[in-house]
């Protein structure tokens, strides 16, 4: 901005002097330049806080005598107030400068209905001199409480802030914003000061005066990030204010600063980072949390369920990280609302839109192509959010070495998204919500694999009075698999399809009942259909006979309550149950179950928390697999009369210290699952009417500990954690004369005891900073041959007891360099570049290890390494 | 209007299929036990019994015989030396109180079940003779013989498929497939030639082609004759016995049959196609216990190596130990009856065979030029047939010049005598004269 300032001046000077006795002449310049110009003509004191989104130029050519005048008028024109203040000249873009307060100004009506404060960036002192009143002064509650609320929005793009910290001095209480930057709290009436502080953006201090029951709607802005880290983290807060335990919510703009493979942003690489959160390898879709198994974990898309949340083999995930405003993991303390999965919940939301204008972005990339568009329908009422994602990546299975398997192989993937939010009002606003992915690859000739995710959902949310909001969404979710198999076998070629799909009512109240308590309860429905199989002739001289399993139906229903009791400023409990019941159509069963969500929380000091938790969950969905990672062979199945509902819980405590922007926790749990599935090895998981038999019920035990040192500001932040965990299971089967690995408990395919994890970055000015990831790992547990025989007249192998034995440890380091674009608000083109390595030492980490036979009767042992070498990538993004 | 522009740019060596080796630290059972064979009704049973010592495993110092590249376990009896082959009694036992019995040795017993009433359940009793130790399958129905429809081949570019057409009317829709395997082969060369020595006696039969007739085998460095015969041991006979298995299903099929079905696949340049070839196919209805063990070693031993390989782990079979039922024994014994079709495939009419470029290569190589038709390089003879190597062909040098000379070529004995390449100078059993 200066730069550009002084060589202005150096092309106006001449131009001012030249013509000083006449006129003075300026030809296309903006408002801040023409100021400048002004001072030099008149010598005066000249002040000016430009609109942000003018793009005006100005010209003008006047005797010098009149410049200033003229140059007002112009500015006058282009919509800025000129205010005279002690010898100086203040222009200002749509408000005009109040230099004395007004003689009733304390009595100034204020409507009870919520609206919007602006906060001017450039009257920064201005705000801390306001005092807001919420409700009428003549219906003051004298010595009473008032339960207050309200939105809390982006300044630049009017979209809801989540996470925000919502503080009372005076009551010393605090409430946090959802995802539709909503937040709520009883606080006394009279004077209070209100504290708004949260990642990305400025802290706000307020002086509220509070009457009655109302509503006080903020816009914040960005800030630019302190590089002397002198703040507590609004993180930090939110560590001792809150009960739950083993929460980790995931900003977006964080999820960019993990350097990836490719540099692909992902959402799912960055809950990867996080203690307590394991993959069996890289190419693996889904992922373990506190050695639970993947189809344990609820993840949720704006409502909505993705049953495989990755493409290409795991490399990406199926989030588009540009809409993505937050995530949240449950990795213990789970919310009464959710419930169908046993092990974690993952809460993806995505963001509204700008409400201001139209944005978009676009993206070109070796591997992907992606789209995005948002804006306003109508503005500050009406936003969209577009975006769109392809692939192109066939040419580099090309490079593979021809006898790799992969050699010559296709793989694509496609996904869009879309969203239109609508806010007739304060208390309404409207959502529909869609996404679709479709992934297909094919290794080998005979062999092709297709399977697509579809979410669609609508959202009425609703503040029915000052204490109760309400939200209810209604929504569609569906998965399906199909395989070609056998094409160069034509009597044998066939297309098997596996589906999943299903329909869901959600309805959800909240309510303040007092500075103490805060309820949340509701109900949910889900009706599921589950195609188990079908498969067809593919061709005409297919002898495949076409053959469904039959449509599996259930219901399942459950109700919700639950608690948020503040029994003191450092007490308080989070209880609640959830009741939910399953019921297989077509088949004589109903499973009922309560489930206990009850966590509690001890301030020993205000920076000093100990928390304790134990949960208790229902899984009325298996998901049978036959490898160590989540394929398109994998079946899903309901419970029924024969298949028994998952069920386990966990204990968990921790405690928790904040050092001024650090924060320290330790976390203990242990966890128990039951009636898991295993199968039979040989048998058949595909078109199989008696799956039941072949199925083997197993019970599964997780212990373990994870120490984090996170800090969220400053010019470093970011955070290193080390976990011990343990994960095993056992076969339960009664019918079974020969249980896995004797009945014995052996780890699962997941257990790795020891984790190491590290995401730092380091600002070295605003604009340039590295980061750099670390993961650390006990190699995973497989099952290795002991002995080669021939059977069949081919060698085959005898195996040990299952995975006895690991593969080599896991360390990878990644690297990247940052460089942000430049601050010159004028400038039409904003430039970043992040120049990064993945797998910085080329280790090559094993995926997997598997044996073949060989001559010498020795089991040939072969490593199978994803990424063996370092991945150089840069990533530019071109602003403008 | 606020655009953002993401450039992805990335440098790529290598994504994936990066395989290496790996050594593995392996423990396990020892002793574990392996049998091997169905029951055959209406046939011969042939049961195999072998125990596996990982121990042999580490210690072992040389790789077993033999080297020719059709080898089979159970060919002239031998065996890997991990395999220990166990001296034991077998008998089948049916339920109707039918008894039929034999003695193992070497790791293998034949029981003639020719006269088994198919309407009852049999299994195979074992006993360890070394260890004392019993060994017991459990009951199995007999699965009805399917019908072979048709033995075919398809030529697909540089692959031969064989294919097997086969139904049943039976209960169960499981097969399992072996295949033995016939061939008759050539020698890798041919010559109407012999290197006689200086002294031996001419042939009864030819005419001396080098050196010229002035020299005579008088001369110390002997003659090569044109005897109008061709080197003996030129035509032999192979075979492979206890064939390899593999299981199939039609249940996903419109009918109990299966069509075409490609249970071996050969190159252009396989030495079993080069004359004749004879493939026999046995195959037989299986269970479906039997069918999911048989599955269940193929995918833990054949289809590892991919992202979506499954979990390894070994199937219970169905015998027990009957000292200690928690002993660890591999195999699965089922009750059928087999059929067996066989089809002769001649290259004269398919054409399909090519001479691989490994034996070409063989051939140049080992190849030796041996001087010119006017004595120069005559010396060399004596130490070419001292180093086992004998004439084969006359060879004229690609080249303009008027005076380049032709130049003998001598290769060594192995690639004209069949012999080496394992087969023998005998007709197999079933080959017609």
């Amino acid at each position: 901005m200066k730069r550009i300032s002084i060589l202005l001046l150096l092309w106006v000077l001449p131009l001012v002097g030249h013509a000083q006795n006449d006129t003075v002449s300026v030809r296309m310049v903006s408002a801040d330049s023409l100021v400048q110009v002004m001072r030099l003509v008149s010598g005066n004191s000249l002040f000016i806080a430009r609109a942000q989104d003018d793009p005006a130029t100005y010209s003008l050519e006047a005797p010098r005598s009149q410049f200033l005048d003229q140059a007002l008028h112009k500015l006058v024109s282009a919509g800025y107030t000129v205010t005279e203040w002690e010898g100086s000249l203040y222009i200002i873009h749509g408000h005009s400068l109040r230099t004395a307060m007004s003689p009733d100004w304390f009595k100034e009506a204020r409507p009870q209905q919520t609206e919007a404060s602006g906060l001017e960036q450039n009257v920064a002192a201005t705000y801390l001199n306001k005092v807001y009143e919420i409700g009428d002064e003549k219906h003051l509650r004298k010595g009473g409480k008032a339960v207050i609320h309200g939105y809390i929005r982006d300044k630049a793009t009017s979209e809801p802030v989540v996470g925000i910290t919502v503080y009372d001095d005076k009551s010393m209480t605090y409430a946090m914003t959802d995802s539709y930057g909503f937040w709520r709290m009883q606080v006394p009436t009279g004077e209070n000061h209100l504290n708004f502080s949260g990642y990305p953006m400025e802290d706000v201090r307020l002086e509220v005066r509070v009457y009655e029951d109302g509503g006080l709607d903020i816009e914040m802005s960005e800030k630019v990030v302190a590089l002397k880290a002198a703040s507590i983290s609004a993180e930090s807060v939110s560590l001792h204010r809150t009960a739950r335990i083993g929460v980790e919510k995931i900003q977006a703009d964080r999820i960019q600063k993990i350097p990836t493979a490719f540099g692909e942003a992902d959402i799912i690489k960055a809950v990867l980072a996080l203690p307590g959160v394991q993959s069996v390898g890289e190419a693996s879709s889904g992922f373990n949390v506190r050695g639970g198994s993947v189809d344990q974990n609820l993840i949720l898309y704006n409502d909505g369920t993705v049953f495989n949340p990755n493409h290409m083999f795991g490399i990406l995930s199926s989030f588009n990280a540009d809409l993505i405003s937050e995530a949240e993991l449950y990795k213990s303390s789970i919310p009464a609302e959710y419930g169908g999965r046993i092990s974690s919940v993952l809460d993806i939301r995505t963001r509204e839109g700008n409400a201001r204008k139209f944005t978009g972005s676009l993206g070109l990339g070796l591997l992907t192509s992606r789209l995005h568009l948002e804006g306003p329908l109508v503005k500050d009422k009406t936003t969209f959010v577009l975006g769109g994602r392809t692939t192109y990546s066939n040419w580099i299975l090309n490079l593979l070495p021809k006898d790799s398997h992969y050699h010559g192989g296709k793989t694509s993937f496609q996904d869009i998204n879309a969203s239109i939010t609508h806010k007739p009002n304060a208390r309404n606003t409207f959502q529909a919500f869609g996404y679709w992915s479709r992934d297909k690859f094919s290794f080998a000739k005979d062999t092709s694999f297709h399977y697509s995710n579809l979410n669609a959902s609508l959202k009425w949310r609703h503040i029915m009075d000052a204490s109760n909001n309400m939200e209810v969404s209604v929504g569609y979710d569906s998965y399906q698999t199909t395989i070609d198999g056998n094409q160069t076998y034509e009597y044998g070629a066939y297309r098997y399809r596996h589906a999943l799909a299903q329909e869901y009512l959600k309805v959800k109240f909240k309510s303040t009942l007092s500075q103490a308590h805060t309820l949340s309860y509701g109900l949910q429905a889900n009706v599921m259909n589950f195609h188990p199989g079908h498969m067809a002739p593919l061709g005409e001289e297919s002898g495949i006979k076409d053959r469904n399993l039959g449509l599996q139906m259930g219901v399942e229903p459950s109700l919700y309550l639950s608690d948020n009791w503040t029994l003191s400023d450092r007490f308080s409990l989070d209880g609640g149950i959830r009741l939910g019941g399953f019921a297989p159509l077509a088949r004589k069963a109903f499973y009922l179950m309560p489930e206990l969500r009850l966590s509690a929380k001890y301030s020993i000091l205000s920076n000093w928390t100990v928390k304790a938790g134990v949960n208790s969950f229902r899984q009325n969905v298996h998901m049978i697999t036959n490898s160590s990672t989540v394929s398109p062979m994998d079946v899903w199945v309901l419970a029924s009369d024969r298949i028994r509902p998952q069920d386990g819980w966990q204990a968990a405590a921790g405690m928790y210290w904040t050092f001024g922007p650090v924060d320290v926790s330790v976390e203990g749990y242990y966890k128990r699952s039951y009636n898991s599935l295993d199968y039979r090895s040989g048998a058949t998981l595909v078109m199989n009417e008696n799956l039941a038999d072949d199925l083997l019920t197993t019970m599964g035990r997780a212990y373990g500990a994870e120490l984090m040192v996170r800090k969220s500001t400053g010019r470093l932040n970011g955070w290193v954690s080390y976990t011990y965990a343990r994960s095993h299971m056992k076969e339960t089967q009664a019918d079974d004369p020969f249980p896995i690995n004797g009945g014995k408990w052996y780890n699962t395919p997941h257990d790795k005891p020891h984790t190491v994890k590290m995401v730092a970055n380091y600002k070295f000015t605003h604009r340039y900073s590295i980061s750099a990831n670390l993961d650390y790992s006990t190699g995973r547990p497989i099952t290795v041959p002991v002995g080669v025989f021939y059977y069949g007249g081919i060698q085959r192998l005898a195996y040990s007891e299952r995975n006895a034995v690991r593969i080599p440890d896991y360390f990878r380091l990644d690297l990247a360099v940052n460089v942000e674009p430049s601050h010159y608000l004028k400038r039409l083109t904003h430039l970043s570049f992040t120049l990064g390595v993945y797998n910085v030492t080329g280790r090559k980490n094993a995926y997997s290890v598997y044996y073949t036979p060989s001559p010498d009767g020795k089991p040939q042992g072969h490593m199978i390494s994803v990424f063996a070498s370092q991945i150089p990538y840069i990533n530019l993004n071109l602003k403008f | 209007m606020k655009k953002q522009l993401i450039i992805l740019a990335a440098l790529l060596p290598l994504l994936g299929g990066c395989v290496y080796d790996f050594e593995a630290e392996l423990t396990g059972d020892q002793y574990t036990v392996v049998v091997e064979g169905d029951i055959i009704v209406g046939g011969i049973t042939t049961v195999s019994f072998t125990r596996l010592n990982p121990e042999l495993l580490e210690g072992k110092k040389e790789d077993p015989a033999p080297v020719h590249e059709y080898y089979s376990p159970w060919v002239n009896g031998i065996l890997p030396p991990w395999m220990i082959p166990v001296n034991f009694s077998a008998r089948v036992e049916g339920e109707d109180g039918t008894v039929v019995e034999g003695q193992g040795i070497g790791g293998m017993c034949s029981l003639d079940t020719r006269s088994l009433n198919p309407g009852v359940k049999y299994r195979l009793c074992l006993h360890d003779e070394v260890n004392d130790l019993n060994y017991a399958s459990s009951w199995e129905s007999v699965q009805s013989p399917p019908v072979i429809d048709s033995l075919s081949y398809k030529i697909n570019g540089n692959r031969m498929d064989v294919c097997v057409t086969f139904h049943s009317d039976g209960s169960t829709p499981y097969y399992c497939l072996s295949y033995d395997e016939q061939w008759e082969y050539r020698a890798y060369a041919s010559t109407y030639w012999r290197y006689i020595p200086w002294g031996a006696e001419p042939p009864a039969r030819g005419i001396q082609i080098f050196p010229e007739e002035e020299y005579g085998l008088g001369d110390r460095y002997g003659c090569i004759f044109d005897v109008f015969e061709e080197y003996p041991n030129q035509t032999c006979w192979n075979s492979t016995m206890a064939g390899i298995s593999t299981v199939v299903t039609t249940g996903a099929m419109v009918s109990n049959k299966m069509v075409d079905y490609v249970f071996r696949s050969l190159n252009e340049n396989d030495r079993r196609v080069s004359v004749a070839y004879r493939p026999i196919v046995t195959v037989r209805m299986i269970s479906q216990e039997s069918f999911e063990y048989w599955k269940s070693l193929e995918e833990t031993s054949t289809q590892t190596g991919d992202l979506f390989s499954p979990i390894p782990s070994t199937r219970r079979g169905n015998i027990l130990g009957q000292e200690n039922p928690q002993a660890p024994v591999i195999g699965y014994v089922g009750v059928s009856a087999a059929v067996t079709g066989d089809l002769f495939i001649k290259n004269k009419d398919t054409q399909f065979y090519r001479t691989s470029q490994y034996i070409l290569n063989l051939l140049r190589t080992r190849a030796i030029g041996s001087g010119d038709a006017h004595g120069v390089g005559v010396q060399q003879m004596i130490s070419e047939y001292q180093n086992g190597n004998r004439p084969w062909k006359l060879e004229f040098p690609e080249s303009d010049n008027p005076n380049a000379q032709p130049y003998y070529i001598w290769i060594p004995e192995d690639c004209l005598d069949c012999r080496t390449q394992g087969g023998f100078t005998y007709k197999p059993e079933g080959w017609p004269e």
